[in-house]
Order: structure tokens, then C-alpha cells, then sequence
């Protein structure tokens, strides 16, 4: 029977029952995530296919830099996370909270880019249902705008799960001071992981089909940034 | 039938703990399973209450009690309560929830918090739903099509859409947690094949509520958004498809309508091994039938858009996809055929809704061919034929398999049998009910009466109140039980396993124990092993002659990680 | 309380279940660099105008990071044969959620003007 300091819950009978539950658990709800934001690029299909002209312009206006710089931070923040599973699992508190820490900070800095991003397309008149302006063609405008509703809910739905990324992290990295973890336990550092890297999957996504349609066109062609 | 000395055991896990609070915020998942059986009561009796509504208006062909505003509301909450708040909940939260981990041979199952969350989120959507009812409903039928949900209607939508949105939050946890807790939590000895049937047809119902609701969720926020910022996600005027919407909307619903059927499918195999007192015929077949059910709901959804504008030869391959999926739900119909023949029936009230779900849901799927032929269909789509097809399986179907359950199980949930002549007039009400009810819908379907009107031509008027007086008495068939479990609580007969069935959920106390098992069970036989009788050359008197037990089979190979083989 | 059972008497060593070798630094910082330039090479080649092919070739490198990052960081290499079956079953029908959805858009061109027996489809004629 398990002892009041004993991390296996009264139902489970070890801990790798416990741990092996708990893995499937986790795939199986970021299963769920594949299917949810899997339907919203569903929809990106659809009016792409519809609207290959507006999309490709209105992709321009997009600002690749700061969306490849974003890309960078995230693909950096999840190396950083896996080593910090890696520490948790050779039991090595000080790099585990070290390479959370840095994982936090790459998160963040992924959100400031962001907050920035969305800043000046609000100042460029680019948001559905609040501003939107189109000032190039006319007949591009409806693809247009299906682009950057698209652009906002996609990306804020991804920022969404960052924000909540970090307030999980946050609590790992508590739970990690504490000492709660070992190399006999250290399962919720690595499904914590496996939520990261998910959120880093679906950027990776979204960043060529929406910030690169228009990357190949000349210069003007279509927005101004 | 009849137990002798049977009494209730000293504790059990309705009486190990008291107070509101160990309910409340309990983790045991046979009390989720009781909170989760009254949530879905009381919503069942709200959706009935619309239903009633809505039959009441239909008596005339004029509108002569609501108007047509009102009329849309009642139909559609209709549809939206009993859909999301009792069909897709009901035999999973409830029995499921219950009996799952009894039937495997665990303490719980994997996720006992979130399982306790995914109540609380049911009960968080139902009140807001009330709500939204209570402050003036929404009108566009539970399918919410696009653009009239988006752009013209003026009622409470984006309300209810997110109340939707949060409330498959719940289906998706329990889907979550039994799948785990099957592949990770059976007792040593209980191999895939050796599971009962129930367990099978829960574990292909939880795939489906995993994969399918996030895009229903995602889809309600959608027209939440649009509805909010004006977009044009979905209206034609500014560049969106009415027609995408649908595509999202029946991904999901879809396999919704697997999710709501599947359960019961599972119960019914229950109930005729029990009241046969013979193992399933063609076990592998049934089991493996339920995991071609789950894989085929998700391909066959267009068959709801045939006359929406949908391309004709997407339409075409839907259609034949859709014939194919009716394969799997013959296959369960065939062996549960084989398996009454020659069994030794008896007619408990479980027995008559298992009966009756068996001929309604074969006139239900059958129909459902008939839809399922774009030349039929153009002529069906949106008329009365197509409400009774469903009805039939629903509630002919599902309703009547979580009925079958409900008192098959109850001396195991609480020790307790409820009055058997009651539970049988009851059955057989529901049955007369149900058929006065929903034949008739075929009929006026079939000559053209339009669903979601108040109004309709007057030579349908004759069917029409054949209808609603079937409804009536279906609505006293309902009730009845409600009054007589209750009764049954305080006054019913104490009974551990009236039906001397055979499964590892009645291989412990009624009520069980809050830990389930005293000793983990360690499975070596297979499921549903009655004794079968000896072969009688010339005589089949169709009675038990205290046959001798089969033949053990070889230890069937685990599967999975290895974990089931191992004695822990 | 029931007394379940057979608990093991000490907990095992170490955590894992099945051996599943711990992957290298290395080995994490080579995908590191796969995935920087991948980044890399999405953005040079959106740059350039390659027709019908700039998607699929964006969309390749996608996936490729992605598998990167599914069966390294994220351990499907080293995983039960479940956990796999988890994983490619949700790309599985979500690329029948896209196919099947495609089927109707790809071929609504196509669809003949059919002749009505009765009097001629005022909808159907407007096209």
C-alpha cells in the first residue's frame, strides 16, 4: 500500500503503472490539441484554396522577421526543455531549474514579440471586427480579411496555450525548488515537456503558412511594412 | 430471480462516508457515476418538456399555441438538451463511469480528479445552458447552421455556443480517462478478449469523444467569433462558406450520434448473454464490430449535406461510405440473434428494453440506408422520415439501452432490486409509447411534412395526433421509473445478483465496497462463461440441465504492455 | 481499506518501466541545429517564387521538423507501440478530416448542370 510520502496515487499499484497512465493520458489530450487547432487549419485550407491571391497578399503585410525570430525562440525554449527533463531525470536539481528558467525566458520573449506583432497590426488597421482597413485591391479584400481573422484567432489561440504554458511552468519550477522531484520521479517535469513541445509544433505550422505566402513577391507588392 | 438470505454488506460506498461534502468533492468513481446519473435526469426530463411542447403544438396543423419564434426555440433546445446534455453523457458518465472499473478489476479509474472536473464542467454547462433557456433560448435548431446563426438571429447564440464549447470539455475527460484506464488498469489474467463486451463498446466510444469533440469545440467558438466581430468566417455576403460550417460541424456530430449509440450497443450485449444465460455469439466479431463502428463514424459525414451544395461526387463517396458503416451495427444485431436462439430467456424488465432495442435499432439503421441514398435523400433530407430515423435509434435505441442498464445494474449499485411488475408495465409502456410515437413520423415524413415547422398541411393532421398521444404515454413510461427507483432505495428488496449473472462487477458486494475489491481479482476464464449444456439429440426442451463447463481455453496471449499477464 | 495487494517492497531503481535509452545531448543538440536550419531553409525558399511548389516545399520541412521534434524531444522514438498508435491515429483523422472536407471543394467545379424532368431549375440555371 503506498505511504503518505509515496508518490504512486491509492489506485495505482507502482509507479510505472501510474507513469505509463499518465504518459497515454497526456498524448491522449494533446490528441485532442492535434484535432482542435487541427480543424482551424481545415478552415486555412478551405479559404486558401479560395482565396489564393488575397492570401498571398495579405501574407505580405505579414512581418517574417519577427515571425522567424518567434520560431527561433520557441525551437530554442524546447531544447532547453528537454534538457531539463534530462536533468530531472539524472537528478540534477540545479539543472533542472536552470534550464526551466531559461525555457520560461525564451516563452516570454516569444509573447513580447508577439504583443509587438499585434500592436502594429492593429495601428495598420488589420484586425477583423475591430479596424480592418484593406486599402489594396478591392476584389482581394474578403480573402483578406478571412486571412487575418485566420492570423488572429490561430495565433492567439497558440498564444493562449503559451500563456497557459507558463503558468504550468511556473508551477513545475515551484514543485522543482521544492525538491519534488527525483530520478524515481520526475514524471510531471516530462509531461510538462511533451505539452511544450506540442505548442512549439503547432507554431512551426503556422509560421510558413502564415507569415510566408507573400514572401516571394516583389517588394510593395500588395501590403506596405 | 429470487435471492434468499441475501443482506446488504456492513459498508459499502454509499455509507463509508456522509455529509455533502464527501460527495461533492469525492474521487470515487461510483459516486461520479451517481451525480452524473441525477445531473442527466434532471436534463433529461427539461428535454422531454420541450418535446412535450413541441408535440402539443403540432396536434393542429395551424399555429394555434406558440409562434413560430417560439416554436424554433423549442425545437432546438430540444436538441440541444437531450443531445449534449443527455445522450452523449449518459451511459458513459453514468454507468460507465461505475462500472468500468468493477468490470476490470481496479480501485478506480486512471484519473479519478479529472474525472471528478469533468462532472463539475457538466454541471457548470447545464446551468448555463438553464440559463440561456431562461433568458430566451436559441433558435437555430441544435445543428446552428450558418449564415442564420451568425448573422440573422437574434437570440441568445454566442451564449450558447460557448456553453457547448465548455461542455465538451467533459465528454472529452471521461473519454480521456477510461481510455487509459482500460489499456492500463485490468486485473492480471484479463486479456483484450477476455473483456466484456460493455468495456469494448466504452473504450471504442471514448476514441470517438476524444478525437471528434475538439473540432465541434473549436467550430462553436467559430460562430461565437463571428457572431461577435462580424466576421465573414462562414457568410457568404463577405466571402465565407455556409458549407465549411457544416463540414466542421458534422465531423464531429456525426460520430457524436456513434458516441451516443455505441454505449448502449455494449449494454444490450450485457443484457442478452445475462438474461440467455449463454456467452455472446461470435464474441470477437461483436468486440472488434465495435472498433470498426468508432474508425467508420469519422468517414461518413457528408451524408448530412447532400442537398447543402455540396459537390455531387464527394456526395457520392460519402454515400457509399456511409452504407459501409451500417456493417458493423448488423454484425452485433446477427450475434445477438445467434446468441437468443436457443438460450434459456427469461423476461425481466432489463430483457424487455434489450428486446425492444434490438427490433427498434435494426427499423432505425435500416431507414438510415434509405438516407444514406443521395437519390432518397434529396427527397427525405429535412423531412419527418428523417426525425423518426434518428428518434428510432436514439431513443428507441439509446434510451432504451441506458433503461435496460439502469435496472439491470441497480441491485449492483445499490443493493437494492426495484419492483420487477412495475419495471415491466413500464417497459411495455415505453415500447406502445415509442411505436404510437415515432411510426407514424415515417409515414407523414415520407409524404413530405417538413421537419422544424408548426405548421403543416392539414392531411397530415390524423398522424400527427397519433404522434403526440404516443409521446404521451412514452412521457408516463419515463416517469414511472422514476418514482419506483426512487422507491426502491428505502423499500426495495435487498438483492446482491438477482440475476445471477456472470462478471467481475458481480463478483463483489452490492453495493460494493468503496475500494471495489477486498483482494484483486486475477481473471482466468473468459467472459461470459455460463455453463453450456450438453447437446440433447431429438428434445431441445430449452431448459438447463446443469451442463458442464467448457473446456478452459489456452491462456489467451496479453497484449498491450505486458502488464495484464503479471500477477502484481 | 482492502488489502489490495502485492506491493512491490522497495521502489525500483530507477523510474523507467522499459528500457528506453536516454537520449544524448548530442543527439538533442543535432535536432537543435535540423530544426535552426530548417527554419532557415523554409525562409530562403519562400523568397523565392517557385510556383505550385512553395507550399509543398514549405509544408515538407514543416513536417520534418515536426517528426524531428515528435521522435526526439518529445520521446516516440523510444515509446510503446500505444503511445504511436495515439499519435498517428490523430494525424490519421485529422488528414481525413482534410481529405474528406477537400473532396467536396476540389470537386464542386465539376459538378454537372443536371436537367431537371420537370419545369427547369431556376437555381440550376443561374450557373
Amino acid at each position: 500500500m503506498s505511504n503518505a510520502h509515496s508518490p504512486v496515487a491509492h489506485h495505482f499499484y507502482t509507479i510505472e503503472q501510474q507513469k505509463e497512465s499518465a504518459t497515454i493520458g497526456m498524448w491522449l489530450f494533446l490528441a485532442t490539441e492535434i484535432l482542435l487547432f487541427g480543424a482551424l487549419f481545415t478552415a486555412y485550407a478551405v479559404y486558401r484554396y479560395k482565396f489564393p491571391d488575397a492570401f498571398m497578399v495579405a501574407s505580405s503585410r505579414m512581418d517574417w522577421k519577427m515571425g522567424g525570430l518567434n520560431t527561433l525562440f520557441l525551437i530554442v525554449s524546447s531544447v532547453t526543455m528537454v534538457f531539463a527533463v534530462s536533468s530531472a531525470e539524472k537528478g540534477r536539481r540545479g539543472g533542472l531549474l536552470g534550464f526551466l528558467a531559461a525555457t520560461g525566458f525564451f516563452g516570454t520573449l516569444f509573447l513580447v514579440v508577439k504583443y509587438f506583432e499585434y500592436k502594429h497590426h492593429y495601428l495598420d488597421h488589420d484586425v477583423p471586427g475591430l479596424n480592418f482597413q484593406w486599402t489594396g485591391a478591392p476584389e482581394l479584400a474578403n480573402g483578406a480579411q478571412m486571412f487575418f481573422f485566420l492570423y488572429f484567432f490561430m495565433t492567439g489561440l497558440h498564444a493562449l496555450h503559451m500563456i497557459v504554458g507558463l503558468g504550468l511552468l511556473i508551477w513545475i519550477f515551484i514543485t522543482a525548488y521544492q525538491g519534488k522531484y527525483s530520478p524515481e520521479y520526475y514524471n510531471p517535469v516530462e509531461m510538462f515537456g511533451l505539452y511544450w513541445h506540442f505548442v512549439d509544433l503547432v507554431w512551426i505550422f503556422l509560421f510558413p503558412l502564415l507569415y510566408l505566402l507573400g514572401a516571394h513577391l516583389p517588394p510593395g507588392g500588395g501590403g506596405h511594412h | 430471480m429470487i435471492e434468499e438470505n441475501v443482506s446488504l454488506p456492513r459498508i459499502h460506498y454509499l455509507n463509508s462516508h456522509y455529509g455533502w461534502k464527501s460527495w461533492l468533492f469525492t474521487t470515487d468513481h461510483k459516486r461520479i457515476g451517481l451525480l452524473y446519473m441525477v445531473s442527466i435526469t434532471l436534463m433529461f426530463f427539461l428535454g422531454g418538456f420541450f418535446a412535450l411542447l413541441i408535440r402539443l403544438e403540432l396536434l393542429t396543423p395551424q399555429a394555434d399555441m406558440f409562434t413560430a419564434d417560439t416554436y424554433n426555440k423549442f425545437f432546438t433546445l430540444h436538441g440541444v438538451i437531450l443531445i449534449f446534455f443527455f445522450l452523449v453523457p449518459s451511459i458513459p458518465a453514468t454507468l460507465g463511469n461505475f462500472l468500468i472499473p468493477l468490470m476490470i478489476g481496479a480501485k478506480d479509474v486512471a484519473f479519478p480528479k479529472l474525472n471528478l472536473l469533468s462532472w463539475y464542467i457538466f454541471v457548470i454547462g447545464s446551468l448555463f445552458t438553464l440559463w440561456v433557456v431562461a433568458v430566451g433560448g436559441i433558435d437555430t435548431g441544435w445543428t446552428f447552421y450558418t449564415p442564420y446563426s451568425t448573422t440573422f438571429a437574434n437570440t441568445h447564440v454566442i451564449a450558447a455556443t460557448l456553453g457547448v464549447f465548455f461542455t465538451g470539455f467533459s465528454s472529452i475527460l471521461t473519454g480521456l480517462n477510461f481510455i487509459v484506464t482500460i489499456h492500463k488498469m485490468r486485473a492480471p489474467g484479463l486479456t483484450w478478449f477476455r473483456l466484456p463486451l460493455f468495456i469494448w463498446s466504452l473504450y471504442a466510444t471514448s476514441i470517438i469523444q476524444v478525437l471528434a469533440t475538439p473540432v465541434l469545440g473549436i467550430t462553436m467558438v467559430l460562430i461565437a467569433a463571428e457572431r461577435f466581430a462580424k466576421v465573414g468566417i462562414f457568410d457568404p455576403a463577405l466571402g465565407g462558406d455556409p458549407v465549411l460550417f457544416q463540414h466542421m460541424f458534422w465531423f464531429y456530430s456525426h460520430p457524436a450520434v456513434y458516441i451516443m449509440i455505441l454505449p448502449s450497443l455494449g449494454v444490450v450485449s450485457e443484457l442478452i448473454s445475462a438474461f440467455t444465460w449463454k456467452r455472446v455469439f461470435g464474441y470477437k466479431f461483436v468486440a472488434v464490430s465495435s472498433l470498426m463502428i468508432a474508425i467508420f463514424s469519422f468517414i461518413v459525414w457528408g451524408h448530412h449535406m447532400y442537398v447543402s451544395s455540396m459537390s455531387i461526387y464527394a456526395g457520392m463517396l460519402f454515400s457509399i461510405l456511409s452504407y459501409l458503416v451500417a456493417v458493423p451495427s448488423a454484425v452485433k444485431v446477427f450475434n445477438w440473434t445467434a446468441t437468443l436462439y436457443k438460450g434459456s430467456v427469461s423476461y425481466d424488465t432489463p430483457m424487455l428494453y434489450a428486446l425492444g432495442f434490438i427490433g427498434l435499432f435494426t427499423i432505425g439503421g435500416l431507414t438510415g440506408l434509405f438516407l444514406a441514398s443521395m437519390g432518397l435523400d434529396r427527397h427525405l433530407h429535412d423531412t419527418y422520415f428523417v426525425i423518426a430515423h434518428f428518434h428510432l435509434i436514439m431513443v428507441g435505441g439509446a434510451v432504451m439501452g441506458y433503461f435496460g442498464g439502469l435496472h439491470y445494474w441497480w441491485p449492483k449499485m445499490f443493493g437494492r432490486m426495484y419492483p420487477e411488475w412495475w419495471g415491466r408495465l413500464s417497459a411495455l409502456i415505453v415500447f406502445v409509447g415509442f411505436n404510437l410515437s415515432f411510426f407514424p413520423q415515417f409515414i407523414i415524413g415520407y409524404l413530405g411534412m417538413p421537419r422544424r415547422y408548426h405548421v403543416y398541411a392539414p392531411e397530415f393532421q390524423v398522424l400527427n395526433v397519433m404522434s403526440t398521444a404516443g409521446s404521451s404515454i412514452l412521457g408516463v413510461g419515463y416517469l414511472l421509473p422514476l418514482v419506483y427507483f426512487i422507491w426502491s432505495l428505502r423499500y426495495g428488496k435487498v438483492a446482491s445478483n438477482p440475476w445471477r449473472a456472470k462478471g467481475l462487477e458481480w463478483e463483489t458486494t452490492s453495493p460494493p465496497p468503496p475500494e471495489n475489491f477486498l483482494e484483486q481479482p486475477i481473471v482466468t476464464e473468459e467472459a461470459y462463461n455460463y455453463p453450456t449444456r450438453p447437446a440433447q439429440p431429438g428434445k431441445q426442451t430449452g431448459k438447463l440441465t446443469g451442463g458442464l463447463n467448457p473446456p478452459a481455453s489456452p491462456t489467451a496471449t496479453a497484449t498491450g504492455t505486458g502488464r495484464e499477464a503479471e500477477v502484481v | 481499506m482492502g488489502q489490495a495487494t502485492q506491493q512491490p517492497a522497495t521502489h525500483p531503481a530507477n523510474g523507467h518501466s522499459h528500457a528506453h535509452p536516454t537520449i544524448s545531448p548530442a543527439t538533442y543538440l543535432l535536432v537543435l541545429a535540423a530544426l535552426v536550419i530548417g527554419t532557415v531553409v523554409t525562409v530562403w525558399t519562400a523568397s523565392m517564387d517557385l510556383g505550385a511548389f512553395n507550399t509543398p516545399v514549405a509544408l515538407a520541412i514543416a513536417i520534418g521538423k515536426a517528426a524531428l521534434i515528435i521522435l526526439y524531444f518529445m520521446h516516440i522514438r523510444y515509446s510503446t507501440w500505444l503511445t504511436r498508435t495515439v499519435v498517428i491515429g490523430s494525424f490519421f483523422f485529422l488528414i481525413v478530416l482534410f481529405g474528406l472536407t477537400f473532396s467536396d471543394y476540389l470537386t464542386r467545379e465539376k459538378t454537372p448542370e443536371i436537367p431537371s424532368l420537370y419545369s427547369p431549375d431556376p437555381i440550376l440555371k443561374q450557373q
